[in-house]
């Protein structure tokens, strides 16, 4: 019933968008998919990915499918600010090159140009004429921390030397949404880490608006695209746990879904790397694994067209979509109930612990390491050579 | 004397070309990068292999460049205090796989999105229609995404996999996942053969003439004829010397060449400067970025460095025509994603898995006391990590990055790799394809 009532709610929406100009007056989603050569069999099957993605049940994959070809009718306006580039770069990523660029490409103006990263100049004549053209319509996707007070000029862009603080806040102002894309808009990221020399701040600290972040180092590509379509399905803000990260995407730990789970709850793991353990595909916790406090969808979207992720690797997740990750969650090959020696920030192991616990998981941290211990003990000595 | 300010765009971040003409020609250019973090600040007494997460994040473009340099330079500081690590070939090859990977995704992405794109714009003999709306930017974008899987497929993911540590890698692919990683190969192999090289490789590798490279009408000879229509053939030469400090399949040592004239060279020789930053002078300064010199000079790294040093006779023969032009720069990139697209081949096939893939240190990282330099041949040069460790904590971290040696800023006695390529121009338009030609990012050149 429930179900049936949101798909009456999404068609409505959906057709309203629907009456809106294109952004490109020649030329749909939908005849550029079919030039492409696309098929709508693939088509279909890539939205019902999408769909499933964001929790909805299957029976919304026409809407999903609408949805996607009527992206036409809402533009993007990606900028840079202090970062790696990584998180578009992460769009490379993607399981439908085609179709995901086709879209982008459409919707994002100059995406052919985002993806090499093209700030500067470019970015900025494509706010001027977005703001003047889509004020108050237009969706802004923020990549990287922003260098914010004394070293506000750490970052500068555009011919006229404009702050990448001055310009984020203007568009910010103008935007109809505000996504912060990867860790570094979300939290600051790694510039951010201690002692952030540039002073970077989060997107949200910049304006008063209410910001989605989609975190990750990178952030995977099938958040970014599916936080799109999200919004042009409900046109409202999704879900937000505590961080403003969409519940869809952020509301199991990485740990809740891992393929090397049950080896976890076996008390297996791998001791060392390199060990025997590590060749069966034992639980990487010992090594360092912070799934358990770290919430995304990396274990069941994985990455690069569904091929691995780092725990699959051999690596332990390093808890990249956390706030304060970089400060919080080291050393990356250790676990934290485990921390030997005092760090960059004079704390001791129970002392992070307690940081950790401040985002949502005190009981959580404390409880693993006691599993791990007793599983230990219990049972994965055997197992070893 | 008229100054003029060009932003270049469609790079990887943002640049500022500063342009001093003197009667319609450019006397001087200043190369600005306006963006810093202090990554390099960042890593200061944080405990040693947090190095191997953080500084991946320096580039997104070369992030596991980044890794496997610090890997090497933390591996060098067991070396140093007497505990010499055993890689195993299995997790050399798996490195190399890895590394290739990247070269590869960048090299395409490069010449199809950038070189390919400006020359389009620049020429008035279009090549099938726009470049950018052809399919053949999908075919390549196509590829860029199967080499990035490729690698992922030992790396779990691209960009920022933790993949690598010393002592190893981390994965324990089984044949299968080769299999996966050959298929995925043959695929990139075949988009490059039919839309770039116009050729199977070999026959390609086989060329020991710039003419034989242009019997083929393809994306690449395409692009060389319009770089010579355009005069690209003869401008955009630097100093004709070339550096490539790590180490590759393509050469044998680590080596220097002044034009033609290969010898060995040692990284001790390296030196950094600070001249024209902001950090130097708040107020004289003009760029975050540093600079890098051999023994005083200012070296070309790159592609166009290790195809020289390895004389490849190819690249040999386009640099007797042409010397160190754009055109040579911009083919010698292209003919290296050929020898990288062989050579993973080789490797795929020749990994044997039965070996370990990581063999831990005896020393324990937390007690490491000393020094360490690591390097490695990334897409665009030579990446030089050092680190300086005391107790298992850094204690200092140096990063030379390649772009910092080809886009640093000399002065007009002593240019810099790319000032010098854009000193002597007559328009913006030339400045700004011979810049890109050294395959420019920002990210990395100021950290
Ligand atoms: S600790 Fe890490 S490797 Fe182990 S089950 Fe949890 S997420 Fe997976």
């Amino acid at each position: 019933m429930e179900h049936a009532k949101l798909y009456e709610r999404l068609a409505e929406r959906l057709s309203k968008l629907e009456k809106f100009p294109r952004i490109k007056e020649d030329k749909s989603i939908a005849t550029l998919m079919e030039e492409h050569g696309i098929s709508r069999r693939d088509f279909m099957k890539w939205a019902a990915g999408v769909t499933a993605m964001l929790s909805l049940p299957s029976s919304f994959t026409p809407l999903m499918a609408q949805a996607a070809e009527l992206t036409d009718r809402l533009p993007v306006v990606w900028l840079h600010m202090a970062e790696c580039t990584g998180c578009s770069e992460s769009l490379l990523r993607t399981d439908a090159p085609t179709i995901d660029s086709v879209i982008f490409d459409y919707i994002s103006l100059e995406y052919h140009e985002t993806i090499m990263a093209a700030a500067g100049w470019q970015a900025e004549h494509n706010l001027e004429s977005a703001i003047a053209k889509y004020k108050g319509k237009f969706i802004l996707m923020v990549e990287g921390g922003i260098p914010a007070g004394a070293t506000e000029n750490y970052l500068t862009v555009g011919p006229h030397g404009q702050t990448g603080f001055a310009s984020a806040k203007k568009a910010a102002d103008a935007a109809a949404a505000i996504f912060a894309i990867g860790t570094c808009s979300s939290f600051g990221g790694v510039q951010a880490a201690y002692p952030n020399p540039s002073n970077a701040q989060a997107l949200s600290k910049v304006t008063s608006k209410p910001v989605i972040n989609v975190p990750g180092c990178p952030p995977s590509e099938k958040n970014i695209i599916g936080q799109v379509l999200h919004y042009i399905l409900f046109g409202t803000l999704p879900a937000l746990d505590a961080y403003n990260r969409p519940k869809w995407a952020y509301g199991l730990r990485i740990h809740d879904l891992c393929e090397r789970r049950g080896h976890f709850d076996a008390g297996e793991f791998v001791q060392e790397f390199g060990d025997a353990g590590a060749k069966k595909g034992f639980c990487l916790y010992k090594v360092g694994c912070k799934g358990p406090y770290t919430f995304n969808n990396c274990s069941r979207e994985r990455f690069n067209q569904h091929t691995s992720w780092p725990v699959q690797a051999g690596h332990g997740c390093i808890g990249c979509s956390e706030p304060d990750f970089w400060d919080n969650m080291g050393p990356f090959e250790e676990p934290l109930g485990n921390r030997l020696y005092h760090t960059v920030y004079g704390e001791g192991a129970d002392k992070t612990a307690d940081k950790v616990g401040v985002t949502l998981l005190a009981a959580t941290a404390v409880g693993i390491a006691a599993h791990a211990a007793i599983a230990a003990i219990k049972g994965s000595g055997k197992t070893e050579e | 004397m008229k100054i003029t300010k060009e932003i270049i765009e469609r790079i990887e971040g943002e640049a500022t070309l500063e342009l001093q003409w003197h009667e319609g020609v450019i006397d001087f250019a200043k190369i600005k990068f306006f963006n810093f973090r202090g990554i390099e600040k960042i890593l200061e007494k944080r405990v040693l292999y947090d190095a191997i997460a953080i500084t991946p994040r320096v580039c997104g473009i070369c992030s596991h460049s980044h890794a496997l340099a610090s890997v090497l330079a933390i591996e060098s500081c067991f070396k140093n205090a007497g505990d010499v690590l055993h890689i195993s070939q299995k997790a050399q090859d798996i490195r190399e796989i890895i590394l290739n990977a990247e070269k590869i995704q960048n090299h395409i992405k490069w010449y199809f999105f950038t070189i390919f794109s400006e020359l389009q714009k620049l020429s008035n003999t279009p090549f099938e229609g726009n470049a950018f709306k052809d399919k053949a930017w999908f075919h390549a974008q196509k590829a860029i995404v199967e080499s990035l899987k490729m690698g992922a497929i030992f790396s779990g993911q691209w960009p920022h996999g933790s993949f690598a540590l010393p002592g190893g890698v981390t994965c324990d692919p089984v044949r299968s996942d080769f299999i996966m990683a050959q298929n995925t190969l043959e695929g990139i192999v075949a988009f490059c053969e039919e839309y770039l090289y116009g050729m199977p490789l070999e026959e390609f590798l086989s060329f020991s003439s710039a003419l034989q490279v242009m019997s083929s009408v393809r994306r690449l000879s395409y692009g060389i004829e319009t770089m010579i229509e355009l005069g690209f053939d003869r401008i955009g030469r630097s100093h004709d010397r070339f550096l490539a400090l790590g180490d590759s399949f393509l050469y044998e040592e680590p080596s220097k060449a002044v034009k033609t004239t290969v010898l060995s060279a040692d990284s001790k020789h390296v030196h950094e400067s600070l001249e024209h930053t902001f950090f130097s002078d708040t107020h004289k300064g003009y760029t975050y970025s540093k600079s890098a010199q051999y023994r005083k000079n200012y070296f070309e790294v790159g592609p166009l460095a290790r195809m020289m040093i390895g004389k490849d006779v190819l690249i040999r023969d386009f640099h007797r025509r042409f010397k160190d032009a754009t055109l040579t720069r911009v083919v010698a990139r292209m003919s290296e994603c050929a020898h990288l697209l062989l050579r993973t081949r080789e490797l795929l096939s020749h990994c044997d898995i039965t070996m370990p893939s990581f063999i831990p240190p005896k020393a324990n990282p937390h007690d490491l006391c000393g020094e360490g330099i690591g390097i490695i041949e990334a897409s665009r040069g030579s990446l030089i990590h050092k680190v300086n460790v005391l107790y298992g904590h850094i204690h200092s971290y140096d990063i030379i990055t390649p772009t910092v040696w080809n886009l640093g800023n000399g002065d007009k006695e002593n240019p810099s790799v790319a000032q010098k390529a854009i000193m002597g121009l007559d328009s913006i338009e030339k400045a700004d394809f011979v810049f890109k030609s050294f395959d420019v990012c920002s990210v990395c050149t100021t950290q």
